[in-house]
């Protein structure tokens, strides 16, 4: 009786172990399903909502049913709609660059043979409009117990924007680089500097100033210059007032050589609007300085060379002048007396032509002289016809020799607006010219005419004389001492003198002629406003 | 009216020529050559300190420019600052074979100088001369 007690109770303490173990197991394992239950769950919908708040692309590669999905970034930044988009690998990799996609595939079937566990890289991903992007994709690999992967999940991430900006400023910086300008970058803060420190400089500054890059980051640009330079002044002052600054300026290299340097200096702000920097650019101007010095120092010594030889010029034509003068008054004087000898009366009669000769000669070298001289000269309105007529009183005896028939067919009060002295110098040379190579077979006729139109007015010369060849001395007809017949009181001065006139009036001179059959000159001068 | 004339220049055949001249026409009464300013303005102290020196007598000097020791424009600086005022009927006629328009322009600046003319001179401009100047 007491043992069947002892086993009734014996089991039934047994039983009730065997129960309660068994409880706290279930207990443990349905806490344990629980929770697996809940981290699933709660990893879902951290997935979903990532999914959802990111705006990169993601998508979902079920490796082992080769199923793939992408969230709606794939129609939002790529531009594909719903139906189009589709559920395998190969329509994600169809759609990698041309350029890209070699170098992608190494790198994903590497990463997923490797079996670790991220995998990074940057391609292009075409768009539906047919562009490309620029993409950073971010992926990794999920695995079964086996260690076999069986999903892979990964991001999409745009970065065209920065990749266009990191080419922009990779483009920018070969242009520092590679200019031939020198750049210098100095730090915005100057607060216990007169100057700002140097936090950049490219290879031209080396190359022109001899400073490398390491001896003169974080020291201040004073170093290339010389103190009390002005110029330093006007740089400072710039600095001090955060404005733009150009100056021309001696700079010095490494090795103390003077250099000329352009600079020019610009404030740099960032985002916020805050000054952060300055960019100088520099250049070697010494070439320049000195071809400006040379430059100079040339035109003042051309200055100075012409003042002399116009000093000169006066001076020898005062010195010439005085004994010729004498000559001309007394040959004048021995005009009025008889000369009984006949040898004696030819001799100085040849001597009083050669002196007149003479005396004209350097009296229209004085003119020209005079004219090179005096480039403005005083205008008016002078009566041509009135003129034409003083000019024939001058010269009444030798055209009274000739007796030419001369035709001017200008109106009495017609005028023209020019320098009295310098007309009548013009029509006096023109009108002679033709008595003197006039034909040895026709009657001399000289035909004066003038045209007068809105702007301009045009005064004609035409005589029907020897003519000149043109063709032979087109170039040489209004040269100085240009002789083209050979007369004995030729001087070669004349048109020269004439054309020099005319063009000191704002005039101009045109030439027709024909051996034998006549020249023609036609003179233009422009009408007052 | 008795015409004096000085005819200042260092050239001895202008000299010449100008007394020729001067001669042949009937200008002067009296003709004075002088070789430079400075013998000229002698001259000029001297017969100043004799005061033989006739307000009724037509004084007229012929200078030149481009002379040795005082040139033309020395004397007529000189002239003008000291001896002016006891002549004040001179008239100063230049005579010159200068061609400089500067020469011009300076004589203008001279209010006893009548005339720049160029060399030489002839019977015509003097009789021009009395015409335009009742010399």
């Amino acid at each position: 009786m007491f043992l069947d007690v002892f086993f009734i109770l014996t089991i039934g303490l047994l039983i009730r172990y065997f129960i309660i173990r068994s409880e706290k197991v279930n207990k443990f394992n349905f806490e344990k399903l629980k929770n697996s239950n809940n981290e699933i769950r709660e990893a879902k919908e951290r997935y979903d909502i990532v999914a959802k708040a990111t705006s990169d692309t993601i998508w979902d590669w079920n490796i082992k049913n080769n199923e793939f999905v992408f969230n709606k970034g794939i129609q939002g930044i790529f531009g594909y709609d719903k139906e189009e988009v589709g559920n395998t690998p190969k329509w994600w990799f169809d759609r990698i660059h041309p350029q890209d996609i070699i170098r992608i595939s190494i790198s994903i079937y590497g990463f997923l043979e490797k079996k670790s566990q991220k995998w990074q890289d940057e391609y292009r991903f075409k768009c539906k409009d047919g562009s490309y992007k620029y993409i950073l994709e971010r992926g990794f690999l999920v695995f079964d117990d086996n260690l076999q992967a069986i999903r892979m999940i990964s991001a999409m991430q745009d970065i065209t924007q920065q990749k266009i900006e990191e080419q922009r400023l990779k483009l920018l910086e070969t242009v520092i680089v590679n200019t031939k300008d020198a750049v210098i970058i100095a730090d915005a803060d100057n607060s216990d500097l007169k100057i700002p420190k140097i936090v950049f400089v490219n290879e031209s500054f080396s190359i022109m100033s001899g400073y490398q890059y390491n001896d003169v980051v974080g020291q201040s640009p004073v170093i290339f210059y010389k103190e009390n330079d002005p110029e330093l002044e006007t740089l400072i002052s710039c600095l001090a007032n955060i404005q733009e600054c150009e100056i021309e300026t001696l700079s010095y290299k490494k090795n103390g050589e003077a250099y000329w340097v352009q600079f020019s200096m610009v404030p740099v702000f960032n985002a916020e609007k805050i000054h952060t920097h300055w960019i100088s650019i520099q250049r070697d101007i010494t070439e320049r300085k000195n071809q400006e010095k040379e430059k100079e120092q040339l035109i003042k010594e051309l200055t100075q060379n012409n003042k002399d030889l116009r000093q000169f010029s006066y001076i020898t034509s005062h010195n010439l002048r005085s004994p010729l003068s004498n000559l001309i008054g007394l040959l004048k004087l021995s005009e009025d007396i008889v000369i009984e000898n006949q040898e004696l009366k030819l001799i100085v009669d040849g001597f009083s032509k050669s002196t007149y000769l003479l005396n004209e000669t350097i009296s229209d070298l004085g003119k020209v002289v005079i004219i090179r001289d005096n480039p403005s000269i005083d205008k008016q309105n002078v009566v041509l016809f009135e003129s034409i007529e003083n000019v024939l009183d001058q010269i009444a005896i030798s055209v009274k020799k000739t007796n030419p028939l001369i035709e001017i067919n200008i109106k009495k009060d017609a005028y023209i607006y020019a320098n009295k002295a310098y007309l009548e110098s013009i029509i006096l040379n023109l009108i002679t010219n033709s008595i003197k190579y006039k034909s040895e077979i026709r009657p001399l006729k000289i035909k004066i005419d003038l045209v007068e139109e809105e702007t301009l007015t045009t005064i004609t010369f035409q005589d029907n004389g020897l003519g000149i060849d043109l063709v032979k001395y087109k170039d040489k007809i209004f040269g100085l001492y240009q002789k083209f017949h050979n007369y004995p009181d030729s001087k070669g001065l004349g048109l020269y003198l004439v054309k020099s006139q005319i063009e000191s009036m704002g005039g101009k001179i045109e030439i027709e002629s024909d051996v034998d059959v006549g020249t023609k000159f036609s003179i233009y001068f422009k009408n007052p406003q | 009216m008795y015409r004096k004339v000085l005819c200042i220049d260092d050239d001895p055949i202008a000299l010449l020529l100008s007394k020729l001249v001067l001669t042949k026409a009937n200008f002067a009464s009296e003709i004075v050559p002088l070789h430079n300013g400075e013998v000229a303005l002698n001259y000029l102290a001297l017969n100043e300190t004799k005061n033989n020196y006739d307000s009724n007598q037509n004084l007229i000097v012929f200078l030149d420019l481009n002379m040795p020791i005082m040139d033309g424009w020395e004397f007529l600086e000189k002239f003008q600052s000291q001896y002016y005022v006891n002549y004040p009927n001179i008239k100063i006629i230049l005579l010159t074979s200068s061609v400089d328009p500067s020469d011009k322009e300076r004589a203008n600046q001279f209010p006893t100088v009548l005339e720049f003319l160029s060399k030489p001179l002839s019977k015509e401009v003097l009789s021009r001369l009395v015409e335009n100047y009742n010399l």
